[in-house]
């Protein structure tokens, strides 16, 4: 019998998400498991994410020491049921001394190859999405890679580095017996059962297409494995292009809230993050919602979740009940989205701006 | 805000900015008293000797509840009105550059400005706001009569005699070409009058494009280095801040430049200042030598900037991408 519901919680996606602009994906979405009774009492968008870093994993000694290991911290969160687990760029050699081939280790980016099927077991067990970043051939060129792991433990879809670095492209280390090709740049965005995520690799942090790009395709969440942290530059995507970011790195773990705020981090003691987040949020302009704010309260009191961001001028209003939609409450206070006052202003300048002769 | 420092004790490219901010005077009844409360605020800083003083958007008539048509307040282009002149002799006696935001009209169309007075006190420059919000634009919208006219797109940079400058208003805050189009034509530093104060979006701007950024205004007045970093911000007790920035520095990616700045700080010692940014894998060059120049010392160390590293990795990455 169908899960009365995941069945409703999917249903809800298709009438917000899959109706906000027409993305390309790479698959229809995966049947929720029968673990989703688990989410009873989640809100229809609530998305449970966690993040491991690699801090204190390297240097490593073998490929299979890492994967242990990374294994060994992913069990530390799998009590709170997570919706998606995201690991660190390469997480399999990157600062690993034991000698090995990148034409050796690539896997395919369809069929789980070794260390796929290990996090797959692993996403099985635990009826949830990896981020697994592992390098990966198709035909003759190799990519530095990030497959997205889903539930059943299949490859939901991957992700190929746009902007690997000069060192990756032309072999230079011992292990690179072949140059990493730098992925298309058109890529696609992958939808599961919660919403639609993009994916971005370490050096593409300072690029912006590959966000923009994630972003006009209906990305909701961008996911980020990396070497490098990212630091302010993830801050600045994720109000720019108003997505939640999650990083995983060899520095740290991050959690970032679509207003561009950290929601959790990884932190000395504890090397991963983890977070609830509502996908059922918009960013609006503090002004004019700030004024009507008394009003929004008066009515849906604490249906609604509403945050006053000044350090970025934006007001969030998330939707805490399961039959309201957010854009519905946008659309009833005469508010706009972020993007919206954008495009109306536009609009404006286009139509009044001197023609040049 | 910073210790004084002599002006004849600066750095070559040591340029003193001060920014005002509005909070705390508006709402208020006339524009007169509007001016004069600016020109108080401004007294605070004059002893700073600053290079360039920034006020904000539309500073004479913004949150003012003196009810004026645009053609009543809106001054000329060519030679200074009410608003500007007083600014001009601001700019005159402490002979410094003054931005001073005010509507301007220029054949028989109102532009949202800022207008870039010069040590005597003359124009040297006119930015017009290119991207109103829809209110100030569509003429029945506008609560004042008349319509703002957005300005030609691509903005223009000023040459002062400290350094190259852009200027943005306000809601431009959110169209990133134009801030990327002031870098492209080699603003080191950009001016921001404003009644949003735009938080982080600021700071995003001045790590992006490498450049300075000072902003004044309804809500604050901050100066941001080019990393993104606030240098100063005004507060409860001072509604302004006056500080310098250093154009003789440049941002780099950390990696492989890391590799040499052990020898550069064995050769030039505290000439030069070496500071990383280690999330992000920045570091910045900067000279505290009158006699060194930035560039001269990347020459030296065969380090690239940030900007022609990324070039060169998008070269190669285009290259051997997959077609």
């Amino acid at each position: 019998m169908k899960n009365k519901i995941g069945f409703s919680r999917r249903n809800f996606i298709r009438q917000t998400s899959l109706g906000i602009g027409a993305g390309i994906v790479g698959a229809s979405i995966p049947s929720c498991s029968p673990d989703i009774k688990s989410e009873i009492s989640k809100l229809p968008r609530e998305v449970t994410i966690a993040s491991i870093d690699l801090r204190g994993l390297w240097p490593d000694t073998t490929r299979e020491s890492r994967i242990k290991r990374i294994l060994k911290r992913m069990e530390l969160v799998t009590g709170l049921k997570p919706d998606l687990i995201c690991l660190p760029e390469l997480f399999d050699t990157m600062w690993v001394s034991e000698q090995y081939k990148i034409s050796e280790v690539a896997e395919s980016e369809k069929i789980p190859g070794p260390v796929a099927s290990r996090i797959g077991e692993f996403a099985k067990k635990y009826s949830c999405y990896v981020v697994c970043p592992v390098y990966t051939k198709k035909g003759d060129k190799f990519y530095n890679s990030s497959l997205l792991i889903d539930r059943k433990g299949n490859i939901a879809g991957a992700y190929n580095k746009i902007h690997p670095v000069k060192s990756e492209i032309i072999p230079s280390g011992p292990t690179d017996d072949v140059g990493i090709t730098p992925g298309g740049l058109d890529q696609p965005i992958i939808e599961t059962d919660f919403g639609k995520v993009g994916m971005q690799i370490c050096y593409d942090a300072n690029w912006v297409d590959g966000w923009e790009n994630c972003k006009n395709k209906g990305a909701e969440i961008i996911l980020f494995p990396s070497a490098f942290p990212g630091g302010r530059m993830l801050n600045h995507y994720a109000q720019r292009f108003g997505c939640y970011i999650v990083s995983s790195t060899g520095q740290d773990a991050r959690i970032i809230d679509m207003s561009g705020n950290d929601i959790d981090s990884s932190s000395t003691f504890v090397r991963y993050s983890w977070a609830k987040i509502n996908l059922e949020k918009v960013n609006t302009d503090t002004w004019p919602t700030n004024d009507k704010i008394p009003e929004i309260f008066r009515k849906y009191g604490s249906k609604l979740e509403i945050k006053v961001r000044d350090n970025t001028s934006i007001i969030t209003i998330a939707s805490l009940d399961r039959e309201i939609r957010v854009r519905d409450i946008v659309r009833e206070f005469g508010l706009q989205t972020v993007e919206e006052n954008i495009r109306s202003s536009e609009e404006a300048q286009v139509k009044y701006r001197l023609k040049k002769d | 805000m910073s210790a004084m420092i002599k002006k004849e004790n600066r750095l070559p490219r040591e340029v003193w900015i001060a920014t005002i901010s509005l909070k705390n005077l508006w709402p208020t009844d006339k524009i007169e008293k509007r001016i004069q409360d600016i020109l108080r605020r401004m007294e605070s800083v004059y002893a700073y000797e600053p290079d360039i003083i920034v006020i904000p958007e539309t500073y004479n008539i913004s949150w003012v509840n003196e009810v004026k048509t645009l053609e009543e307040i809106a001054e000329d282009e060519t030679s200074p009105g009410p608003a500007t002149s007083v600014m001009a002799e601001v700019a005159r006696k402490h002979n410094c550059y003054v931005v001073c935001p005010v509507i301007t009209k220029k054949d028989s169309h109102f532009y949202n400005s800022s207008i870039l007075l010069d040590r005597q006190g003359k124009i040297s420059g006119i930015y017009h706001k290119i991207h109103p919000v829809d209110t100030e634009i569509v003429p029945e919208k506008y609560y004042k009569g008349g319509g703002v006219t957005p300005g030609e797109l691509r903005p223009p940079v000023f040459r002062t005699d400290f350094g190259t400058i852009g200027m943005q208003i306000c809601m431009d805050g959110y169209w990133h070409e134009n801030w990327r189009s002031l870098w492209e034509d080699g603003a080191e530093i950009v001016l921001f009058p404003s009644q949003g104060p735009f938080g982080d979006l600021l700071n995003h701007h001045a790590w992006m494009n490498h450049y300075y950024i000072a902003s004044a205004t309804g809500e604050d007045a901050r100066i941001i280095d080019i990393t993104g970093d606030t240098i100063a911000s005004d507060g409860e007790f001072a509604r302004w801040v006056c500080a310098p920035v250093n154009i003789e520095k440049v941002m780099v990616h950390i990696w492989p430049q890391v590799r040499k700045f052990d020898d550069i700080k064995k050769k030039y010692g505290r000439k030069i200042g070496i500071k990383i940014y280690h999330p992000e894998n920045w570091a910045t060059l900067e000279s505290l030598d009158p006699e060194i120049k930035v560039k001269d010392i990347l020459e030296e160390f065969d380090i690239p900037s940030y900007d022609e590293q990324l070039k060169e990795a998008t070269l190669i990455q285009d290259e051997y991408r997959s077609k």
